[in-house]
């Protein structure tokens, strides 16, 4: 294995790894990162650095990953719901339904209070 | 200065020579033995499969005189992921002798402090040692934090 290092002042792993696996194939086996400089781990057999200079060159770290678009979508979301359910479940609301639902609506009030516990809400 | 192995005395007198090189020399450097040192002063990540420098400063040089020596590693790690496994393992005089520390990654982000102390025997003379890390997967990247300290001591 050989370890080429090159600077770069953001980085964003996920992405940068995507690249590389993308361009590199099987020669790609790792990136590190120590401070402002990136070290791309590739198999002994690889000779390209050129390719490695400028996938590190032209990578925006403001891009966003699939995963970290993923995320950041369901963060979002959970942002709105927070927004819409600011309020607990009132139990009287269900005085009237049928014993089974009252109990589950009593089940879910237990766990959206342990939930606001554990978040510091209150 | 070098150890010199302690002469069994029988009958011939005792004399400031063999004193200063058997128990004087030998003294100062039980007192003083091989150590050096590293701590980090950057955030450091990967998230290679195989195992890795974590970074040039953490590979130490040492001289012997014989022995065993102890190295120790301790900082604070996560990984942006669930299921991940770290390991840390040392490489010494261009081998990777394998994993010291392993730990699976439970929760997403959050700070764990990793540790190993270890004993390595080894000969006489120069050493290189270098602290290693590696990932179980590449979907994670592990993070170890700023503030990491590496150290390796000739104990006997």
């Amino acid at each position: 294995m050989q370890s080429i290092s090159a600077g770069i002042k953001r980085v964003n792993l996920d992405v940068l790894d995507a690249h590389f696996r993308q361009a590199l194939d099987v020669a790609f086996i790792g990136i590190s990162t120590v401070g402002e400089q990136v070290v791309i781990h590739v198999e002994d057999s690889f000779d390209n650095v050129e390719e490695i200079q400028r996938i590190v060159q032209e990578h925006d770290a403001s891009e966003l990953s699939p995963r970290q678009h993923t995320r950041q979508q369901r963060q979002a979301a959970i942002q709105v719901a927070r927004q819409q359910e600011e309020d607990v479940l009132v139990l009287t609301d269900f005085s009237d339904v049928d014993p089974l639902v009252r109990l589950l609506a009593r089940k879910v009030r237990w766990l959206e209070l342990e939930l606001r516990d554990l978040r510091g809400l209150e | 200065m070098a150890w010199t192995t302690p002469k069994t005395w029988t009958s011939e007198p005792l004399t400031s020579e063999d004193m200063n090189t058997y128990i004087r020399d030998n003294l100062i450097i039980l007192k003083d033995p091989a150590t050096v040192t590293a701590e980090t002063s950057s955030d450091h990540s990967t998230n290679s499969t195989s195992y890795v420098d974590v970074d040039s400063t953490l590979r130490l040089n040492i001289t012997t005189e014989g022995g065993d020596v102890m190295v120790h590693f301790h900082g604070s790690v996560r990984i942006n992921g669930v299921g991940t496994s770290y390991y840390f393992g040392l490489d010494v005089d261009g081998t990777n002798k394998g994993t010291e520390v392993q730990r699976e990654s439970t929760t997403t982000d959050v700070e764990n402090p990793v540790s190993f102390t270890c004993l390595l025997e080894l000969d006489p003379g120069s050493h290189t040692i270098a602290l290693q890390w590696k990932n179980s997967s590449s979907g994670h990247t592990t993070l170890l934090l700023s503030g990491a300290k590496f150290w390796i001591r000739e104990v006997s």
